[in-house]
């Protein structure tokens, strides 16, 4: 059997670090009334390359948010460790270069749409020309030029969501890191994210998607990880998460070992051709329910349990 | 269960030369209109309201009673903006942020929360600098243009206080020098940057008070009994002296006042509007006991909030 | 047990540990700043006898922080709006609560015991319509002895105000007629720091005028006339009173000071220039009339050194106007 599991760069690799490195993150919340202990996080590892677009897909609860709130330092590790760039989390400078889009992100209700992003481009250090410059542009990308000089306290939620996501990119970051970007997104805007996003790897931009939407996590994502409860339930490269679902497949059960021999001379002598073998292939939605719902599960892909 | 990482540790910290005062500005900034934008301003039309009321009134017999009334009520005006505004907009900030979640915005942006916390700090300084710039102008205007009236008021008293006879030019210039004491003086300056600076500091309190509440609440009713023992302070420390107090309520003394900001130091105001001077020695020190405050009670704003899970 | 201890002393207890050497390392400063303030006059503390009634005082000062004052003016208001009723128990209860409030300020017990010695004691006398004669004149005593009492308190609280002396003063004066002790008063009044001269001179003449204490009397006015004896020979400026011969003339009789010891008839300093007045034009018609009440039964001329003063007087009121 072949394995699925992307060949990740190490991290001692300093020279060229990965855009993400999440180490052994585990994460506990005491709630301050009882003091009971609610474990987020589990021993998460993952790794995103550069360039890369990483989908992190799981049931709610199961420590999507949290696990990028760490990533962003605005959460503390209980123990393990992330980075970004190479820097620590908990340093500031591992924040100049990423985006963060929050789930139902909320602004500023008494500025306008621009001035929230001519804010937030402050902040990030952008003023002056290159600031008045950027703003309509990015304003143009989320198309909100036309509700761009009124008060955020009447956007809806797909417009904060867009607002959002351009304050996540007014620096142009090298990462990005988006948290349900399109909740609430009518199909228009959905589709105007996924072509962004797909831009953004263009321009080799890495990407941290969050999404319930698998489609789109399907469409977009050079990777995927599956969690569950906290921990990595399955991870590897979309393309062998999944299968292209116009071919073919015979389930076999119980064959002798010749079967598969003869299986493919038939195919060869009737002029089809064997794009290839191997045990079945399922969608995203049905690897997330299958591995999420704590059933046996299918194999393909790599394990973390 | 395992400890934290070491390497984790020194979550957010940046050195203090590592502070951007541009990012701090474009917070304050945003602070400060936000505040506007809540319509803190139309205060200033009560007080002008207020002021031009008890100037215009003919409630005072004498023009020295009506004078001192002019600037108690204008300072009686500022002290309570200053107080409201200092804790009331204070504690709306951090809390409402971490409710709206605003605060993941900004400070998965490159923000040192030290910068976050110096910013809102700073945007409410801001306001409350210049709503009391404009009442304290208001207020000279009215206080100048009233004063001619009191002059003549306490040469006539002297006239009579001399027992029916003519009074010498010397004794005319210590009455007027006496008028003067009514009117406008440096130590009046001193007074109103006594009130600010004791703004200043209730508002670093209320900031640290909003990184430990999760509620505007509770940091507005907290930060109101911080404010009030700090008024005490003197009361406390004056009746150790004159008093027998048993070890508790004397241990419990001791740590109120060491623990506690020590506000009635700054309340000069009605000292000076009676006419007793500040000197320059004294208002300096007086500076300088609130840029302690300020910076000390900032520190432990930014102890809190480093760690604060958000 | 380790993480929540190292939780804890990360968190509330680094921070009150902060608080705690700042307190310490602060409160010397503090204690320096609070003397210089107490030096200038500024945050009084308490002082022996009555300490426990100020905690009261001052707790509720504490209690209405900036506020206070802003109260007090309130009641202020207050009783001046009851004066116009002549309703005088609220005019005194307002003030009451006034000077609990601000009892540093000696204004608010000088216009509350006027309001006492003066206002109400008049209107008893002259204008209450509801008592007899007997009762309100009873009345009238009863407000001035509040107004005494409240005038007592006051320098018990300012001690360096003159203006509360002086009006003591001006109570036994001009309501009880008692001049010695009304002279006692101006003394205290006069010895009060920054104290103008006039007090000590109004000292004087009353102690001449008490009849009581002549020798006393005459060292005093002695003393402000040398002073301005020498100033006369110095500066050829004249800076005594009218009312300073006149007093001295009648010490002189009483006494009976040898001729060659007494104010000489003229000043032999011509030219001199007599103290700027006030207001020259008006205080001539003062000294004029302080000359003719200076007309002694035998001989019954005006004072000649007092007429000499005058025409001086009279001089520089001719040689100002004839200067345009
Ligand atoms: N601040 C917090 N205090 C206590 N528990 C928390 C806190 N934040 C998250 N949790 C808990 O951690 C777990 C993971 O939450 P998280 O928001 O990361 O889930 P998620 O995967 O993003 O879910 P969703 O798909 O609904 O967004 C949940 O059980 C949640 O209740
Ligand atoms: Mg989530």
């Amino acid at each position: 059997m072949e394995s699925r599991s992307h060949p990740v760069p190490s991290a001692a690799q300093s020279a060229n670090p990965p855009a993400v490195l999440v180490e052994h993150l585990t994460k506990v919340f005491e709630t301050s009334f009882s003091r009971a202990k609610v474990s987020a996080v589990a021993d998460l590892s993952f790794q995103v390359a550069q360039g890369e677009i990483y989908g992190l897909i799981g049931p709610n609860g199961s420590g999507k948010s949290t696990t990028m709130k760490v990533i962003l330092g605005l959460v503390q590790a209980t123990s393990g460790r992330t980075e970004v760039f190479g820097i620590d989390s908990g340093k500031v400078g591992s924040r100049r270069d990423v985006g963060f889009l929050p789930e139902n992100p909320y602004f500023y209700k008494h500025m306008t749409g621009r001035e929230t992003l001519e804010f937030y481009g402050k902040l990030c250090g952008i003023h002056g020309a290159e600031l008045r410059a950027r703003v309509p542009e990015l304003l143009a990308t989320v198309g909100l030029e036309t509700a761009a000089d009124r008060s955020i306290a009447g956007y809806s939620k797909g417009m904060l969501q867009r607002i959002g996501l351009a304050q996540a990119i007014v620096h142009r970051p090298r990462l990005v890191v988006l948290d349900e970007p399109t909740a609430g997104v009518d199909p228009r805007g959905s589709r105007q994210i996924r072509d962004l996003i797909l831009q953004m790897k263009a321009e080799g931009t890495s990407v941290i998607l969050c999404s319930h939407l698998l489609e789109q996590v399907q469409e977009v994502c050079d990777r995927a990880g599956i969690v569950s409860k906290g921990r990595m339930v399955l991870e590897g490269r979309l393309e062998d998460l999944t299968q292209v679902e116009q071919q073919m497949e015979y389930v076999v059960e119980g064959g002798a070992p010749g079967l598969a021999d003869e299986i493919r001379a038939l195919v060869e002598r009737s002029g089809a051709r064997l794009v290839s073998s191997g045990h079945p292939r399922t969608t995203l939605e049905k690897l997330f329910l299958e591995t999420t719902e704590e059933r046996e599960p299918v194999s393909g892909g790599t394990r973390h349990d | 269960m395992t400890d934290r990482a070491p390497d984790a540790i020194p979550a957010h910290v940046v050195p203090v030369w590592e502070i951007s005062p541009l990012r701090v500005w474009v917070l304050a900034r945003a602070t400060f209109v936000q505040l506007v934008r809540m319509k803190v301003f139309y205060f200033l039309l009560i007080f002008a309201a207020l002021v031009l009321v008890v100037a215009g009134a003919g409630l005072f017999w004498l023009p020295t009673e009506h004078l001192i009334a002019i600037k108690r009520w204008s300072f009686g005006a500022m002290y309570l903006f200053t107080m409201v505004y200092s804790i009331s907009a204070t504690a709306l900030l951090l809390p409402r942020d971490l409710e709206d979640r605003t605060l993941y915005t900004i400070l998965s942006k490159p923000v040192p929360r030290i910068e976050y916390l110096l910013g809102r700090l700073f945007g409410v300084l801001l306001l409350n600098a210049l709503a009391l710039a404009a009442m304290f102008l208001a207020m000279c205007l009215l206080v100048a243009w009233k004063m001619p009236s009191v002059e003549k008021q306490l040469v006539q008293e002297l006239l009579q206080g001399a027992g029916g006879e003519a009074v010498s030019l010397n004794e005319v210039n210590q009455a007027k020098a006496d008028a003067a004491r009514y009117g406008l003086s440096t130590s009046l300056l001193w007074a109103v940057w006594a009130l600010y600076l004791k703004a200043c500091v209730v508002s670093a309190v209320t900031l640290f008070i909003s990184t430990i509440a999760s509620s505007s609440l509770f940091t507005i009713v907290t930060s109101a009994m911080v404010v009030f023992i700090g008024h005490f302070h003197q009361l406390i420390l004056d009746f150790w002296k004159v008093n027998e107090t048993g070890w508790f309520g004397g241990l419990i003394g001791r740590l109120l006042v060491i623990v506690f900001p020590n506000l009635g130091l700054f309340d000069v105001v009605d000292e000076v509007i009676t006419g007793t001077e500040l000197t320059l020695g004294a208002g300096l020190q007086l500076t300088g006991m609130g840029l302690f405050y300020i910076g000390l009670f900032v520190l432990v704003a930014q102890l809190v909030f480093v760690d604060k899970e958000l | 047990m380790n993480r929540r201890w190292r939780d804890l002393s990360r968190g509330p207890a680094l921070v009150f540990l902060v608080l705690l050497v700042a307190g310490l390392v602060r409160a010397p400063l503090e204690s320096r700043l609070l003397r210089d303030l107490r030096q200038a006059g500024f945050h009084p503390p308490l002082r022996g006898s009555s300490a426990l009634q100020e905690v009261g005082v001052q707790g509720m000062m504490g209690a209405l922080g900036g506020l206070r004052y802003m109260v007090s003016t309130f009641l202020t208001l207050r009783a001046n709006f009851h004066w116009e009723f002549q309703d005088w128990e609220n005019v005194l209860q307002n003030y009451r609560l006034v000077q609990v409030l601000e009892p540093r300020n000696p204004d608010v017990w000088i216009t509350g015991a006027w309001h006492c010695h003066s206002n109400a004691w008049a209107w008893y006398l002259q204008d209450d319509p509801a008592h007899s004669e007997v009762t309100r004149r009873l009345l009238a005593r009863e407000w001035l002895e509040r107004g005494k009492e409240m005038l007592r308190q006051g320098i018990e609280w300012n001690p360096e105000n003159p203006w509360i002396w002086r009006d003591l003063a001006n109570l036994y004066r001009e309501r009880e007629g008692n001049l010695c002790e009304a002279a006692e008063c101006y003394r205290r009044a006069s010895l009060t720091p920054g104290a103008p001269d006039f007090l000590h001179r109004i000292y004087g003449y009353l102690l001449a005028q008490c009849g009581e204490h002549d020798e006393e009397a005459m060292k005093v006015l002695r003393g402000i006339y040398d002073e301005g004896l020498e100033v006369l020979r110095r500066q050829r400026v004249m800076i005594w009173k009218p009312s300073l011969i006149v007093e001295m003339r009648k010490l002189e009789a009483r006494l009976g000071v040898p001729p060659e010891s007494c104010i000489p008839e003229r000043f032999d300093a011509e030219g001199f220039v007599i103290a700027t007045p006030l207001l020259p034009k008006e205080s001539l018609p003062i000294y004029e009339r302080l000359l003719e009440k200076s007309r002694g039964p035998n001989p019954p001329a005006p004072d000649p050194a007092l007429a000499t003063i005058v025409a001086r007087l009279r001089e520089q009121l001719d040689e100002k106007s004839a200067v345009p």
